[in-house]
């Protein structure tokens, strides 16, 4: 599938919608790294290197938007694919996120899990 | 005998007669001379009286002092001679000389007459006058160059407004020896009327400059007016302070037109306003971080008085004033400051949008899992299953609460908040509190205790569930922002009338943050007081009213690390002001605070 061992890593606070999507990836056979907020999230990513990051835009402790600001200064944190979990409530944040080449976003309450496993695919097909 | 005593009688009677006839011409010279000096007397009274009335008819309530010297300058040639009359006068840009010639004379004549009263207007103003800063006028008769006779009889009468020398009012003869006492008293005395009425007058407008200047001072609002040329006529403090031109010693247009860095154009309204008589309204200009709603307005001379002006001084054209028909005089700025206004918009935006995201990332939680659950081969793990209904469950808990709070605050809003005072044992509610966090406590590693006054009565008349509602959200605020290792206490004693609460803590021996503050509550009624005191991170004395605000403290709880809505501390203020009581927090910065409450019994 190509998908197998790919690295993702999911920052989400809201704990049901970090659960779902880190087992509906796991399923899909990647390997899966969970943050529940901005902070652990930044961590994890400069640590782990994953391939490709789902980070959810308000959070507690660092939001969304300041990671993926702090990842573009990082040499490794520059190139990696961000995909951003949005509300509807929070377009201009997204707009702001793809001034700082946020891949794509995607509103989560219009996504299927599926679907959103489809767009990381394409994603990771690509590169 | 007889003949000597007829000649001695008709001698003796000669010499009478010639007596008596010498002694009445005398008299009657005398007398002449007498009437003589007596009617020029009442001449010059009448000249006098003339001048002034003359002087009152035409100057009439001016101002203006080059006008009055004209006036008085023209007048002169019906009691004086002269061969010029002259004036001096100081005008805020130039120094004005101007002469009369009632016959021709040489450029010389002319050039020392000017001379002099340059001398003589120094030596008031006690400074020296340069030449090109005075501008001359002449009038009447020719210069003649054949003329050649000097200056020979000359006075000069200073005019003085207030107590400045304004100018010098000079008469000047070619011939020798003219000028008497008299004249110059009369023409010193005119001068004198004229300016003293011209002080009276300016002291009036002044007065009422300066109470209009105090009143534009004290208004918060900006205001700026122009004349039609747009000098600048009031400015006050306030647009000063909101352009930065507080410094500024001489205010031109051009000052304002830079300092508003071309956000707004102020010039180019004025003169739209001035033009079309028109006001003319702008909405939210962004200057110097601020937020400013700017209103054009011409200016008319006299304001709209008759019945029909509508209240709002504005008439049906929506003009100030009535003038149509009459001069514009100039243009009004009136700066309003709305950046509190879209502040509190901005926060109400703010939290609405954050109630929204509270709201619906539990739900898109849980749709997502619910999605999962059906889709996934989640029955097949009964462990993993089981936790997804654990989670479902919290979040729906989580978004209960939170309707709940939005529904209090709403309920406070409206004045609604029901109290229904019964005895309540504080203490053992207190203990029912303590005990409900204890375990979240415990997880924290922070130790929560209680102490209760002993006077505190067993009973008290409040409402229990509204009391613990406050003890609920004071213990887990103070949870919240308190490390592992610190420490909450609930306090709660009974706060006697006339005492300093400071002092009474100091009598239970409490630890806790009121007495740092500058808050006594002497004058406050009998209490039920309760506190809560932690070891937490404190709270910045600029940032303590707004934590009662819903919406400030919602704006700062998506910042903080700590997750939550925030309400809980505004409810708890709606609770205590619903029991006629007070809220508020004391704190020092870095070593912890106390949340109290006052609750009148």
């Amino acid at each position: 599938m190509g998908s197998i061992n790919k690295k993702i890593l999911i920052v989400e606070d809201e704990a049901l919608m970090l659960r779902s999507l880190s087992d509906k990836f796991r399923e899909e056979k990647f390997t899966v790294l969970e943050a529940n907020d901005g902070a652990n999230g930044l961590d994890s990513a400069l640590a782990n290197h994953p391939d490709i990051i789902l980070l959810d835009i308000i959070m507690p402790k660092m939001d969304g938007l300041t990671v993926l600001e702090k990842l573009r200064q990082d040499e490794w944190g520059k190139e990696v694919p961000v995909i951003i979990l949005t509300n509807l409530s929070d377009s201009d944040k997204v707009a702001e996120a793809m001034k700082n080449r946020a891949y794509d976003f995607l509103v989560k309450a219009d996504w299927k899990l599926e679907d959103i496993v489809r767009k990381v695919r394409e994603k990771l097909a690509k590169d | 005998m007889n003949y000597f005593d007829n000649q001695t009688a008709i001698l003796l009677a000669a010499v009478a007669a010639l007596i008596l006839g010498s002694l009445y011409c005398w008299q009657i010279f005398y007398l002449r001379d007498k009437f003589k000096r007596r009617e020029e007397e009442i001449k010059r009274h009448l000249y006098e009286l003339t001048i002034l009335k003359e002087l009152g008819d035409r100057v009439g309530y001016s101002l203006n002092i080059p006008n009055i010297i004209d006036v008085i300058c023209g007048s002169l040639n019906q009691f004086i001679k002269f061969s010029a009359v002259a004036s001096l006068v100081v005008e805020p840009d130039k120094i004005v000389f101007k002469i009369n010639l009632a016959e021709p004379v040489a450029k010389e004549f002319v050039a020392e007459v000017r001379e002099r009263m340059r001398q003589s207007l120094g030596a008031l103003l006690n400074k020296t006058i340069p030449q090109r800063q005075i501008k001359e006028v002449i009038s009447g008769a020719v210069l003649a160059e054949e003329f050649k006779e000097p200056v020979r009889s000359f006075f000069n009468i200073p005019l003085v407004i207030g107590d400045q020398a304004a100018g010098v009012l000079t008469i000047a003869h070619t011939q020798a020896g003219l000028y008497r006492e008299e004249d110059m008293t009369i023409l010193y005395k005119i001068v004198q009327q004229a300016s003293r009425a011209v002080t009276r007058l300016q002291e009036v407008v002044r007065a009422e400059q300066r109470k209009l200047n105090a009143m534009v001072s004290s208004i918060t609002e900006g205001i700026v007016m122009t004349d039609r040329d747009y000098k600048i006529v009031v400015a006050n403090p306030a647009v000063l302070q909101a352009l930065g031109l507080t410094n500024q010693p001489e205010l031109s247009i051009f000052d304002f037109i830079d300092n508003l860095e071309g956000k707004f154009d102020i010039r180019g309204k004025l003169e739209q306003s001035i033009r079309f008589d028109k006001i003319i309204p702008e909405r939210e200009v962004m200057i110097r971080d601020k937020f400013w709603q700017i209103i054009v307005a011409p200016v008319h001379p006299h304001a709209q008085t008759d019945a029909e002006t509508p209240p709002s001084f504005l008439n049906s054209n929506g003009n100030l004033g009535v003038g149509v028909n009459e001069e514009v005089l100039g243009g009004v700025v009136i700066f309003h400051d709305v950046t509190e206004e879209k502040k509190l918009t901005q926060m109400r935006e703010d939290f609405t949008s954050m109630m929204v995201h509270e709201l619906r990332s539990p739900l898109t939680g849980i749709k997502k899992a619910t999605e999962f659950m059906q889709t996934g081969n989640i029955s097949a793990n009964p462990q993993s299953y089981g936790e997804y209904v654990k989670l479902i469950n919290a979040s729906a808990n989580e978004m209960l609460s939170l309707v709940n709070d939005l529904l209090e605050v709403a309920k406070i809003e409206a004045g609604g908040l029901a109290v229904k005072r019964e005895e309540v044992d504080v203490r053992q509610l207190i203990n029912e509190r303590i005990k409900f966090y204890r375990v979240i406590a415990q997880d924290a590693n922070i130790n929560l205790q209680a102490v209760v006054d002993d006077k505190l009565p067993s009973v008290v008349k409040a409402d229990p569930q509204r009391l613990a509602q406050i003890i609920n959200n004071f213990i887990s605020n103070g949870l919240k922002f308190t490390a592992a290792g610190g420490k909450v206490t609930v306090q709660a004693m009974l706060h006697q009338r006339r005492q300093d609460v400071r002092a009474e803590g100091k009598i239970l021996n409490w630890e806790w943050f009121l007495n740092k503050g500058k808050q006594s509550f002497k004058n406050f009624p009998a209490a039920l007081l309760l506190a809560v005191t932690d070891t937490g991170i404190g709270v910045a004395e600029a940032g303590r009213e707004q934590l009662f605000n819903k919406f400030k403290q919602i704006h700062s709880a998506a910042k903080s690390e700590i997750k939550g809505t925030g309400l809980g501390l505004s409810i708890a203020k709606g609770v205590a002001e619903a029991h006629g009581g007070v809220i508020g927090v004391e704190s020092t910065e870095g070593e912890g605070s106390t949340f109290y409450c006052f609750i009148p019994i």
